[in-house]
């Protein structure tokens, strides 16, 4: 417990350096927000100072951060420049999209790279290793657009089975909604899936010449008993370590597939944002990643614990 | 052009195509860019808009509408939104005025507009008994309350809205808009954001969130909307015009991807898409009778703006040699507009009432040698305006978004420059930075680039295109040529003041000649745009206005949902 809470201390500092860094590199974007807001209303001089005293960027800049600053610690993470709509409103909306997407492709990548991950270190070298290591390659070297590209014109305009676009709410329609899940997930996951496989082959590789697992051939226990209950677990380290860096590449994902499979989640947002110079949005929504990944990164430490008694005892002993 | 429907095996040999074609992809992923038309083989190919039979219309229906971006909000003089925000906009607000097929701006919302002699005095006449979707009247109160916020510094449409220094309330149901100087064509203004009559009460009592809950007087009713999801309008059964909207909603869907969008109407998630890419107006071809397709070659050109104040480019004969050396054919090849969009000379497309002839012809025409020529002139000034000894080669610096298309554009202007003896360097600039490099920063006299790839024009009346963009450079942002020319100041001014068509013809081909020979902007070629349709989809191309006679024009991009209706 003491251990959580010192953890979580440790996050304060983090966010800090993290709010300091998106406020700068926000601010120091070349091209102003105010221009940006008016674009192609053909705006007098008049009007172009007017929305930046409106936005409040006509103070200095150390004053528009410390106020920025007070402002988040308070729960108001601001309006957005561009559409008005408050931040964390907008991050609330989006999330649950995400998210879904995230979770989906991540269980389309583990469900596929554990079985095939375990069994490439089992025949390594074999012919089926090699193909796997192969078609792993060959997956880790397309792209997230084309993967959705080529899903999208198999699926949707070839087979007409699922949809090309578009995202139902979960609480409108559940059928609908895993149905348009599919396709920007696989396309997300797919990529993740190659690493996976080959992380776990090469930790189940050196797994399997420890001495517990010959003796478990030696007691005679099915093979598939020593691969899933006695190997797996302890080749799972690097595998768990990546997933939670991983969600950091998940988001960076999600930024192509959802503009491509035109879904309203964060990705999307960033993007809008970041190509709209819509300021106070892009230092919300980054300081909310961040914050999700560290936490992410924060509950793998948790999962070591419970999948190695050693932490586990160490952590009951501190 | 069409051909029969298309078999699985002819969509599996495309997608292979597409696949060749991935770097693009990459592009419309990475989203904005000026891209840009081009031009077609002489004597045209250009595809006329297909007339259908349209027969009786249907009621009912819903219509979902892929459209390329989505908005900021639906609040008129508030949010951006791209052009197709404005079909929803239109939806939802309807406009005071809007332009007929006829050139002339009619009443559409309202009941007639009537100015003075002089043109500095216009009575609104409203029509009675029209109210918003939330019961509130629409009379001189409204009106008065719409233009007190639009004329806020901060509002969007204060720069429309500069030459008309007050609203006078005359009774409930009409209103005189009082200007400084005669503006003739002042009515094309409220056929705009200006001329989207929101509810009053509904805005006061909503604040900052009255962007995401809009409330007109339009033909559709804002119902809900998923911001980058999508966007619910149904019929308004009080709509003032009986007899429509036929359809009973319209669901609007922003896809980005071009790709994704195209896809989308094939495989049946939206009925309706519009694309401004030449590559995709020819897929869209490509996909026969399985589609119907309205081309248009608009108004709106691909070129390059110069800053006239940076040196070599403040010297006509830099620019000129540039002009003489662009082969826009070639360029139109490059962005897959060969046989789609012609070459372009000036602000009008053939098409409108505007183009001149004389402007066509006086444009400069691919021509090597007399680009040399003036290049070699230039060279050899001891007075040369960047300051080089004399025989130095010209430098220009030529900048444009890093979009795949664009970039193999500003390639070929690069090796086109070179033929004449012009050094291109090229620089990739990110979309929103190069706005602001032209743009400028207060009081606007000077701007950041040298040369820039720029989207010219635009669907509006003359005046609203090229007032501010070519007013004196001091305080204006929308100069970002920085040319300075008081004859084209004081023809811009003829324009705006003068009703007369022949008076106002002739000082914009005047205004065009000057340009053609001063070259503040080079053409690349017109932008076609296709709106693509499922075949079930009907009278796409026009509509009626409330008089039963005028028929309103479809603009390149906006189609008239308030009368579109959808068979079976």
């Amino acid at each position: 417990m003491r251990q959580l809470v010192r953890k979580l201390v440790t996050l304060v500092p983090t966010i800090l350096l993290v709010s300091l860094l998106t406020f700068l590199l926000t601010s120091l974007l070349p091209g102003d927000p105010a221009l940006q807001v008016l674009q192609g209303a053909e705006p007098t001089q008049e009007a172009i100072e007017a929305v930046r005293k409106d936005l409040g960027l006509d103070k200095p800049l150390p004053i528009r951060y410390l106020n920025y600053v007070a402002d988040v610690a308070q729960g108001d993470f601001g309006r957005s420049y561009r559409t008005r709509q408050p931040v964390l409103e907008a991050i609330g909306e989006r999330l649950p999209v995400t998210l879904e997407i995230g979770l989906f492709a991540l269980i389309v990548s583990i469900v596929l790279a554990v079985p095939l991950g375990v069994f490439s270190a089992y025949r390594a070298n074999g012919v089926v290793d090699r193909s796997i290591t192969t078609a792993s390659f060959g997956l880790l070297a397309i792209p997230s657009f084309m993967t959705a590209l080529l899903l999208l014109y198999f699926f949707a305009v070839y087979l007409k089975v699922l949809p090309a676009t578009g995202w139902t709410r979960l609480t409108e329609d559940v059928g609908k909604n895993l149905k348009g899940v599919i396709l920007p997930a696989t396309a997300l996951g797919i990529g993740q899936l190659a690493v996976y496989t080959r992380l776990l082959r090469s930790d189940m590789i050196a797994t399997l010449q420890e001495d517990f697992v010959s003796m478990a051939r030696a007691k005679g226990l099915p093979t598939w008993r020593i691969l899933f209950r006695h190997a797996l677990r302890p080749s799972s380290f690097s595998l768990l370590t990546i997933i939670g860096l991983q969600v950091g590449n998940l988001i960076g994902g999600a930024v192509i597939v959802e503009q491509f499979f035109a879904l309203p989640g964060i990705g999307r947002l960033l993007f809008d944002a970041i190509s709209q110079r819509d300021l106070v949005m892009v230092q919300g929504v980054v300081l909310f990643l961040a914050l999700s990944t560290v936490f992410a990164n924060f509950a793998v430490d948790l999962l070591y614990t419970v999948l190695d008694p050693r932490i586990r005892r160490g952590a009951s002993a501190a | 052009m069409r051909s029969g429907p298309r078999s699985q095996g002819a969509l599996l040999r495309r997608l292979l195509v597409i696949l060749a074609l991935i770097s693009l992809v990459a592009a419309a992923c990475g989203g904005g860019g000026d891209d840009k038309g081009g031009s077609t083989e002489e004597g045209g190919g250009i595809v006329k808009s297909e007339e259908s039979d349209e027969g009786k219309p249907v009621l009912g229906g819903t219509l979902n509408y892929g459209v390329e971006a989505e908005s900021a909000g639906w609040q008129p003089c508030v949010d951006s939104h791209s052009e197709s925000g404005t079909i929803a906009m239109r939806g939802i607000y309807d406009t005071l005025m809007a332009r007929a097929t006829d050139g002339k701006v009619q009443p559409l919302l309202a009941e007639s507009l009537t100015p003075n002699a002089t043109s500095t005095e216009w009575v609104l006449k409203l029509r009675s008994g029209i109210k918003f979707h939330d019961g509130t009247p629409l009379d001189s109160a409204a009106v008065k309350t719409n233009f007190d916020a639009a004329k806020a510094p901060t509002s969007r449409c204060a720069g429309a809205l500069t030459p008309v220094t007050s609203l006078e309330v005359v009774d409930p149901l009409t209103v005189k808009y009082v200007l400084a100087s005669p503006y003739g064509a002042f009515a094309e203004v409220l056929g705009g954001a200006v001329g989207m009559i929101y509810s009053p009460t509904n805005a006061a009592a909503k604040g900052a969130d009255v962007s995401a809950n809009p409330v007109g007087a339009g033909p559709f009713v804002f119902k809900a909307w998923e911001r980058d999801s999508k966007l619910t309008l149904e019929k308004n059964p009080n709509y003032f015009q009986k007899g429509v909207p036929y359809l009973d909603s319209v669901i609007f869907k922003p896809i980005p991807d071009e790709d994704a969008r195209l896809a989308s109407l094939s495989s049946g998630e939206v009925d309706v898409m519009f694309t401004l890419r030449q590559q995709y107006v020819r897929q869209a071809r490509d996909l026969g009778d399985a589609v119907k397709r309205y081309e248009k070659v608009g108004n709106q050109s691909g070129g390059s703006i110069f800053n006239v104040t940076q040196a070599p480019v403040d010297d006509k004969r830099v620019r000129k040699a540039l002009a003489h050396a662009l082969n826009q054919d070639d360029l139109v090849k490059i962005l897959g507009g060969e046989g789609i969009t012609p070459s372009s000379t000036q602000f009008f497309s053939k098409d409108s009432p505007f183009y001149s002839e004389k402007v066509a012809a006086a444009y400069p025409k691919l021509d090597i040698a007399k680009g040399k020529a003036f290049v070699d002139e230039y060279v050899k000034d001891p007075a040369r305006s960047d300051k080089k000894p004399v025989g130095a080669p010209i430098e220009v610096l030529f900048n444009c978004p890093p979009d795949p298309t664009l970039v193999a554009v500003a390639q070929a202007y690069q090796q086109m420059a070179a033929a004449v003896g012009i050094k291109m360097e090229l620089k990739q600039v990110e979309q929103a930075t190069h706005i602001n490099n032209a743009v400028g920063k207060p009081p606007f006299t000077a701007a950041d680039y040298m040369i820039n790839c720029w989207r010219l024009g635009g669907q509006s009346d003359p005046d609203s295109i090229l007032f501010n963009q070519y007013s004196p450079p001091e305080g204006q942002a929308a100069n970002v040529t920085n040319f300075n020319n008081p004859e084209v100041q004081a023809l811009l001014k003829i324009g705006r003041e003068e009703s007369d068509f022949d008076k106002r013809f002739d000082a914009y081909e005047k205004i065009g000649l000057i340009f053609a020979d001063e070259l503040p902007h080079v053409w690349t070629g017109s932008t076609a745009g296709s709106t693509v349709t499922k075949p079930n989809v009907a009278n796409v191309l026009t509509y009626k206005f409330p008089d039963g006679k005028s028929k309103g024009e479809v603009e390149l991009a906006v189609t008239n949902i308030g009368q579109l209706w959808v068979t079976k």
